[in-house]
């Protein structure tokens, strides 16, 4: 019986072997998933904004924390391509050969954006620009669409199970 | 290799006590307004909770929210104006679908609404909307403009990732009112968010302050 670890929104997790990795309510979020199929070492990311821009702090709240560290690093779809290598070669895997498959960015209400300035999309492109650039391959991609999904990744063979529920 | 942050009472940081009654009394105002619509439409008594307020970081939303995979129906508005934010209204699927045959005076039983139950819900959101922002504006003496609504039957989590996402591209912090509401004698019960970004936060407010201190 493999363990089952649940990720929220804005967190990213690197495990090995004999484990899932599971996230539900998959919206306009992305969720990038990386793995070393030899040494079985992977990570998965739930992402809920393109990247991180200038300016984008409060107007209101002041706290020097905050504006110091203003989220975590998988927030955003490209920060978590990199903390997710950097984890994994932690771990023992080799940037050389990962494989990315991406997952999400729904488009679940029409009157927040259609088409280009829809941020599912967004997302989804923001991830893939970035693991593009560092010249991993995308095995696979479920992405698009109206519907919201669930996504678990088997560690143990890579393959990566994507659900609806409607 | 969670990435999680030390547990912190910031909450209190962002608001002071004062402000969140003035907030919550604000949105009371608002959601009494529509809840007054919504028994006038359906002809029965509706009974609603006092707002509950959420100020942190978006990626602390869904389980103020709820269960992330449950199904449920949404309705979305747009805020436009002096205060932008959204209007979300939220239905367990059996409460959707009984509004919805209350609404449109339909016997039959569907647990997937078609459009004429979605076309009904839309107008409910809207009536609601309508009703609460016409008081909010009044009450603040601002011009708050309301869009078309929208309406999504799926998981909670996806249904309202796109809804923090669109406020998490101008702020780090969402503020949301909650109010929870209920149909006596029905089995309808649904909640009510008010979702504002920290700019209109401040700019209600602000507004509040003027009209109290008069």
């Amino acid at each position: 019986m493999s363990k089952i670890i649940n990720i929220n929104m804005g967190e990213a997790i690197v495990a090995h072997n004999d484990t899932k990795l599971r996230t539900g309510g998959v919206g306009s979020c992305v969720i990038v998933i990386l793995y070393d199929p030899e040494k079985k070492v992977g990570g998965m990311s739930h992402s809920v904004l393109p990247s991180r821009r200038e300016g984008n702090k409060s107007v209101f709240f002041h706290s020097a924390e905050e504006i110091r560290n203003p989220g975590g690093m998988a927030k955003y779809a490209d920060e978590s391509v990199d903390y997710l290598i950097k984890e994994i070669q932690r771990n023992g895997g080799r940037k050389e050969r990962l494989i990315a498959k991406l997952v999400g960015g729904a488009m679940t209400f029409k009157i927040l954006g259609d088409g280009k300035t829809n941020i599912g999309r967004q997302n989804v492109e923001s991830a893939k620009q970035r693991i593009i650039s560092l010249g991993i391959p995308i095995e696979g991609e479920d992405t698009g669409g109206t519907v919201g999904r669930i996504v678990e990744f088997n560690l143990e063979n890579g393959l990566v199970d994507v659900m609806t529920k409607i | 290799m969670v990435i999680k942050k030390k547990k912190n009472k910031k909450q209190e940081k962002y608001l002071t006590d004062f402000e969140k009654d003035q907030l919550i009394e604000v949105v009371n105002i608002g959601a009494g307004n529509a809840s007054t619509a919504l028994s006038q439409m359906v002809n029965k008594t509706v009974i609603i909770r006092v707002p509950e307020l959420f100020v942190d970081k978006i990626e602390k939303v869904p389980k103020f929210l709820g269960k992330q995979e449950e199904i449920m129906t949404g309705v979305l508005l747009k805020i436009l104006g002096d205060a932008p934010g959204m209007m979300f209204l939220m239905f367990p699927t059996d409460s959707a679908g009984q509004l919805a045959r209350l609404l449109t005076g339909r016997k039959k039983e569907t647990h997937i609404l078609d459009t004429l139950s979605r076309s009904a819900l839309q107008e409910a959101g809207n009536i609601l909307a309508g009703t609460s922002m016409n008081a909010l504006s009044r009450f603040l003496d601002m011009n708050i403009i309301q869009s078309v609504p929208e309406t999504a039957t799926d998981m909670l989590g996806s249904v309202i990732n796109s809804v923090l996402a669109e406020i998490g591209k101008s702020s780090d912090i969402v503020l949301i009112l909650k109010v929870d509401f209920r149909v006596e004698g029905e089995k309808i019960s649904g909640k009510l968010f008010f979702i504002f970004d920290p700019r209109s936060t401040s700019k209600i407010l602000e507004t509040a302050k003027k009209k109290i201190s008069k």
